[in-house]
């Protein structure tokens, strides 16, 4: 009962003075939204430009492997049950060689060197390796090309590097940017604290001349940051997710929508935003409040 | 109530706040504190709110031993110890009522104790009728009956006022006066900080003066 009296002392004097400065309230709390706003946009955006990535990637997870001519069928699909168990091995197809070659007339059509092979197949048998992700590339050709039963590995070096290289920069940006964003949120709040400090200072003094405890009178300051950093993130989640929404309807059907549809957000990953940024708002206050009003 | 022997207070600067203070105050005891500005009245009271540790020397206030307790233990002190300082004015944007509950909620009182605890106070003060007043609807005297109510809405066991009629007209002065004297016939033990001399004289109570963070007189009632 003590505790809850208390918090609810804590958020009524948060609520009053938020109300009592209703103006710089208002101006934080767009700020806290603008740049929680932006940095969820960015999440989304990079997020949907990873979905994206992934999808273009995917085409860059195969390797082709040649077995050696004196390898059988059998012994073939022996080594493909032995790739499949492989940890950064999603799928392994074994390629006869006659299937081989039939998709190879298929790709070059009924041309005279193709008309010289009938009755003879130069081609090995195959393995068609599916990587569980682009970064996995280059590790399974390494593997597979020390294995005794394999002749030739083909596959995209260079494209999978540029593919991995342009993954990293996006997720590099999107640290510094969010971690920028971040901070900028939190030294607002945490700004906005300090003056609040000062505007209390009263209320302050009386607290602590009756007999509040340090965490009595830090207490409101940190309700304050939280509900800063809880409404911004709110009044950013429902601009986005309204903005989004109200987006994808009016966009043509192609890349554009699927990549909007990508960037709206969950309902959970929308309470994960919220949590955030309350988290944010009061550990911002905490640490202005832990600075400003000591015991005494 | 409160014991203070050889207490003396050195800030960081080298100035000496209190010179060896003893002084022993009973429980329900009124007295007066006179001195001039600068003689330790306001250290002496900051030294019994332990705002202010005794650099030697030993205190005790309403059970607590100043010198050895913990700081997280004083804003129990001062739950027993209440203060009206002249600097402290009431908070403008709210009304008599929520001044008063502000200070009880700050303690930790649930919601409900306000309907009680606060008209029992603002009673105590006369100023129930000013209930939904704000501070800048009332005048100076009533201003301090207000942050008396506010101090003794917590029940405290001792009142320090400094200087509470330091703004006030005569009539005014009296007004809180009779109120201070009327929260002491309750129970209350009742320190005042004052250089006003015609207030002392008017009251046949203990004074004690003090002088360069030193006490030079400690007059008992009724002695002249």
């Amino acid at each position: 009962m003590g505790w809850i009296s208390l918090l609810a002392f804590f958020l009524e004097e948060a609520l009053v003075n938020l109300k009592r400065h209703l103006v710089a309230t208002v101006a934080t709390v767009s700020t806290v939204a603008l740049t929680v706003g932006l940095w969820t946009a960015f999440r989304s955006v990079s997020r949907g430009t990873d979905a994206l990535l992934l999808w273009e990637g995917k085409k860059l997870t195969t390797v082709r492997v040649g077995l050696k001519p004196s390898v059988t069928e059998e012994q073939g699909k022996g080594l493909a049950e032995r790739v499949q168990k492989l940890p950064f091995v999603e799928h392994v197809r074994f390629l006869h060689k006659d299937e081989a070659l039939s998709l190879l007339q298929k790709a070059y059509g009924n041309s005279a060197a193709f008309r010289d092979l009938i009755g003879h197949n130069p081609l090995p048998h195959a393995l068609v390796v599916t990587c569980r992700s682009p970064a996995d590339v280059p590790r399974c050709s390494k593997f597979l090309s020390n294995l005794p039963e394999v002749d030739w590995i083909s596959h995209h070096p260079q494209a999978v590097a540029r593919f991995l290289s342009i993954v990293h920069w996006v997720s590099l940006v999107g640290l510094i940017l969010s971690l920028v964003l971040g901070v900028i949120a939190f030294a607002l709040i945490h700004n906005d604290i300090q003056i609040t400090v000062y505007g209390r200072r009263n209320e302050i003094r009386i607290m602590q001349l009756v007999g509040a405890t340090v965490w009595t009178v830090r207490g409101p300051l940190i309700m304050e940051g939280l509900l800063y950093g809880l409404s911004g993130s709110a009044v950013a989640v429902l601009l986005l997710c309204g903005g989004i929404g109200l987006a994808i309807p009016r966009v043509p059907l192609g890349l554009l929508q699927g990549l909007l549809s990508s960037c709206q957000l969950t309902g959970g990953e929308a309470l994960k935003v919220i949590g955030m940024g309350a988290l944010l708002g009061g550990v911002s206050a905490l640490m202005a409040s832990l600075r400003l009003v000591r015991a005494v | 109530m409160i014991i203070l022997n050889d207490v003396r207070v050195t800030y960081g600067d080298g100035t000496v706040g209190l010179d060896g203070i003893n002084l022993t105050v009973e429980k329900s005891e009124f007295a007066f504190i006179v001195g001039p500005t600068g003689s330790g009245k306001s250290t002496l009271f900051r030294v019994l709110i332990r705002e202010v540790v005794p650099t030697e020397g030993r205190a005790l206030v309403a059970g607590y031993d100043l010198t050895r307790m913990k700081p997280s233990q004083a804003p129990y002190l001062r739950r027993l110890v209440a203060s009206v300082f002249q600097d402290i004015l009431l908070l403008p944007e709210r009304t008599v009522w929520e001044n008063v509950a502000f200070a009880l909620r700050a303690t930790g009182a649930p919601s409900s104790e306000d309907k009680r605890a606060v008209p029992r106070a603002l009673d105590m003060v006369d100023m129930l009728d000013k209930a939904k007043a704000f501070p800048s609807q009332l005048s100076g005297g009533e201003k301090q009956k207000v942050a008396l109510a506010r101090a003794l809405v917590v029940k405290p066991l001792i009142l320090l006022a400094d200087e509470p009629t330091g703004n006030l007209d005569p009539q005014s002065s009296r007004e809180v006066l009779e109120l201070l004297l009327r929260v002491n016939r309750q129970g209350t033990t009742v320190l005042v900080a004052t250089h006003d001399p015609l207030l002392i004289q008017a009251y046949r109570k203990r004074v004690i003066e003090l002088k360069s963070g030193r006490i030079v007189r400690d007059r008992m009632p009724g002695v002249m």
